[in-house]
């Protein structure tokens, strides 16, 4: 059988050009000619002339079968393989030893509680500790029951609300799903229950032991942190099928939710939270008391910003290159973008490395190191920053998918 | 795909036709048209024993007008005022840097809080250049202390020794036949320093690395709301539309008619920030650069109109290469004129120029070649004002090199 082919490329250039018979400024142009390249000479010379050069021989390029042009995305990579992987191998194996440390802390706080002494004391910091480094590798998955809940802003919103942890203590409060107690719980509201009620170990466990209320909002946190882990945790086991399955290009598919998740969680959790906004990035002076796990520094107790900090870089890093427990890669965002022959991924790994050097660069007290040279901060801060540009521009527009999030630029 | 390759083994015809009508007409409202009809050809396929391209032209009206002045059901669209306040603003911190009656404190308020002016509609504006200085997602963000760090050096250094000669070392006064200026301990006379670092760290940046970008204008939903013609809440423009003329702002945001029909040939270089400099560059040494700036700007609105968002891109990218090009001239300009000045045994007027090369090599980071990629990065622009630093000391090869490098990097 004869196959015709009629190709017919049709280009049409109409240019209409409307000249200005305002009488206050060019009351002569009424009259003019109606050559296109002389209407205006007598107004804006330089305007008239070459418009139109642009736009006349850019016709015939959305060729393709009409059906097909609002699928979902424009290459043909497996984009299941990169949910399958991050679920199987990242995101229920975090969460799982997430768990399993956040039950030790919520032990920990238990046996504390029912007796406040130095021993019991120095478990239940060190279990806050090893928890608190555990969940920069599970903020970033706020998707499913962690975005139905507010999970993240439940455990780590900070800083800590001085003034109304005091009247939650004051008060025996116990529910704490109202969004103005998320400035009174979850890491930073232990902070300030273990270093910042007293400003020494003796006199925070003498409050514990001399007034109960202490220890009942302590037993309250942990209570309200592990409730709310059991809840994300069990729901993946059925979420899993769900979002592995949920790759298509549309803006409440799986694949859509999880990238934005980690771009958002990379520009605010990360760069933003940590080290901006006590750099003072976005105020006109540096915010010190804004660092994560401030009490634990304030009150020299310790310090763990900064640990916090690089452990949030490298989960994103892991996240990012699609590493397992064991350091083996798998489909993953960076390895989409090889797929797309760009440059970015690969742009992306130099430079996650790049910012793990400068945030290792900073002291492990934020306090002092804002206090005596602020600018290693913002040094660390455009090592983040440039990273981010690359996700939410280039990665995000090669991967045609949609920022989800807006920036407010206070105009 | 599949389908043009097998294209190539059949018989094909092929057909070219191009079709131009000029016509021209009369309008009696204030918006001079444009009217481009560009029309495209799309080959839908369809699937039978036998296959055949059907063409379908579509059609896309762009309404160029001649002025910067867009519409929506009679309301004009086009708004900028907080570009204007922070322009207002550059200009009064300026002054204020160029006498010895403002307090530290007074003058970082007025930077960084938006507060403290004489005007007082600025003071109630809720705008602030320190939030916008160096600010857009290329930008380092250890330059904005540097500009804290310059207001608090005049306060604490140079207001109390407003009569003491200057010397290395020394803050002080400087006199010559030409000038009088008032210079830190490094010769570096502070108002130039500031307001010409700013018109890159602030107006530039915010144009070429900000708002005419994707990253302002894709943000969110704005795409979608913008083909839509969905409007910003309580306005009559669309986010990516409003988005634009706040880049127009930064440059034309003191024009007292900013609508004018010569507003692209003749820029009023009205303020002490970027349009002046535009002004001169084009009455100087790139004539018709601000008629090439105009007419992107006004395209590029056009085409975010009638949603042809890769043109919109195309006339972003001529406006990032040829503002970019305006701050290493006047880096050379400034260069230059120190070394002509300095032999002339002027030195109150060689620093003075200077202290405004010193302004535009820190605005160099803030430059866009047109890959969102700037002449020199930070740490080479620090590099440059390190080795620049003590004005009293610097040798002539030092300031040749850096003028010749920037001469090479910007192609002019």
């Amino acid at each position: 059988m004869k196959h015709l082919y009629i190709k017919i490329f049709l280009a049409v250039l109409v240019i209409v050009s409307c000249s200005k018979d305002s009488d206050e400024d060019y009351g002569q142009n009424s009259s003019q000619s109606n050559v296109q390249t002389t209407t205006n000479n007598s107004t804006g010379s330089t305007t008239g002339t070459s418009t139109s050069t642009s736009t006349g021989n850019s016709t015939s390029t959305s060729t393709g079968n009409s059906t097909s042009t609002s699928s979902s995305q424009g290459d043909t990579f497996d984009r299941g393989s990169i949910l399958a992987n991050y679920s199987e191998n990242i995101i229920i194996p975090r969460y799982n030893t997430f768990k399993t440390s956040m039950d030790n802390l919520k032990n920990s706080i238990e046996t504390f509680v029912n007796s406040p002494n130095s021993d019991n004391y120095d478990a239940l910091q060190s279990d806050w500790i090893d928890s608190y480094k555990k969940w920069q590798y599970v903020e970033v998955f706020n998707i499913s029951k962690a975005e139905e809940i507010m999970y993240g802003l439940k455990m780590n919103t900070y800083p800590v609300s001085k003034e109304r942890t005091d009247n939650n203590i004051d008060e025996g409060k116990t529910d704490l799903t109202n969004p103005n107690d998320w400035s009174a719980q979850g890491f930073p509201g232990l902070d300030y229950m273990l270093h910042g009620i007293g400003e020494t170990k003796d006199a925070v466990i003498e409050l514990y032991n001399s007034e109960s209320k202490y220890g009942n909002y302590l037993l309250t946190l942990g209570s309200v942190m592990n409730e709310n882990t059991i809840q994300v945790v069990d729901d993946w086991t059925t979420y899993k099928d769900v979002f592995n399955s949920s790759f298509n290009n549309t803006a409440t598919s799986a694949f859509n939710m999880m990238v934005n998740d980690f771009v958002y969680y990379f520009e605010k959790g990360l760069r933003t939270n940590k080290i901006g906004i006590p750099a003072g990035r976005f105020s006109s002076t540096p915010l010190p008391d804004k660092i994560e796990a401030y009490y634990y520094s304030k009150n020299s107790f310790g310090n763990l910003s900064k640990t916090l900090a690089l452990e949030a870089r490298k989960g994103a890093e892991e996240l990012f290159l699609g590493l397992n427990s064991d350091g083996v890669e798998g489909p993953s965002y960076k390895s989409y973008l090889d797929y797309l022959e760009t440059e970015i991924g690969t742009n992306v790994k130099t430079k996650l490395e790049e910012a793990s050097i400068r945030i290792d660069d900073l002291q492990d007290n934020f306090l002092t190191q804002i206090a005596e040279n602020n600018t290693l901060m913002l040094v660390a801060f455009d090592a983040l920053q440039t990273i981010v540009v690359n996700l939410k521009t280039d990665m995000l527009s090669n991967f045609n998918i949609a920022v989800d999030y807006t920036d407010a630029d206070g105009d | 795909m599949k389908i043009i390759k097998k294209i190539n083994h059949k018989p094909i015809l092929f057909l070219l036709l191009t079709s131009i009508f000029f016509m021209s007409c009369s309008k009696d409202d204030d918006i001079e048209y444009i009217t481009q009809t560009v029309t495209e050809t799309v080959v839908v396929t369809e699937t039978q024993t036998v296959t055949v391209e059907v063409p379908v032209t579509q059609t896309v009206t762009v309404e160029i007008p001649y002025s910067y002045e867009f519409a929506r059901a009679g309301k004009p669209t086009v708004s900028f005022s907080g570009q204007t306040a922070r322009l207002n603003m550059a200009d009064e911190l300026y002054s204020a840097l160029n006498t010895n009656t403002f307090s530290k404190a007074k003058m970082l308020e007025m930077f960084n809080d938006g507060t403290g002016f004489a005007d007082a509609a600025l003071n109630s504006s809720g705008k602030k250049m320190g939030n916008k200085t160096a600010a857009s997602p290329l930008a380092s963000a250890t330059v904005k202390p540097q500009f804290d760090a310059m207001i608090a050096d005049f306060a604490d250094n140079v207001i109390p020794n407003w009569a003491t000669d200057a010397s290395n070392g020394q803050a002080g006064v400087l006199t010559d036949v030409a000038r009088t200026i008032h210079v830190n301990a490094k010769g570096h006379e502070i108002d130039q320093t500031f307001i010409k670092g700013i018109i890159g760290a602030m107006t530039l940046d915010q144009i070429v690395n900000n708002y005419i970008t994707p990253y302002q204008l894709d943000s969110g939903t704005r795409t979608v709301d913008n083909t839509n013609k969905t409007l910003s809440t309580g306005k009559d423009y669309t986010d990516m539309e409003h988005k634009w003329d706040e880049g127009f702002g930064y440059l034309y945001g003191q024009e007292v008619d900013a609508t004018r029909l010569d507003l692209g040939t003749t820029p009023t270089g009205n303020g002490t920030t970027l349009n002046k400099y535009f002004k001169k560059v084009n009455a100087s040494s790139h004539p018709g650069m601000a008629i090439q700036v105009f007419d992107a700007f006004r395209r590029g609105r056009a085409y975010i109109v009638a949603n042809q968002y890769d043109k919109r891109d195309e006339q972003a990218e001529i406006i990032k290469k040829e503002l970019s090009k305006l701050i290493a001239q006047k880096a050379v300009d400034y260069i230059n004129g120190y070394m002509s000045k300095i032999a002339d045994g002027n030195t109150a007027d060689a620093f003075h120029a200077l202290s405004e090369g010193y302004g535009f090599v820190m605005s160099l980071q803030f430059t866009n070649d047109g890959t969102d990629t700037p002449y020199f990065s930070n740490s080479e622009v620090n590099a440059f004002l390190a080795s620049m630093d003590n004005f009293w000391t610097v040798e002539n090869s030092t300031l040749e090199s850096i003028r010749d490098e920037v001469k090479a990097k910007a192609g002019i």
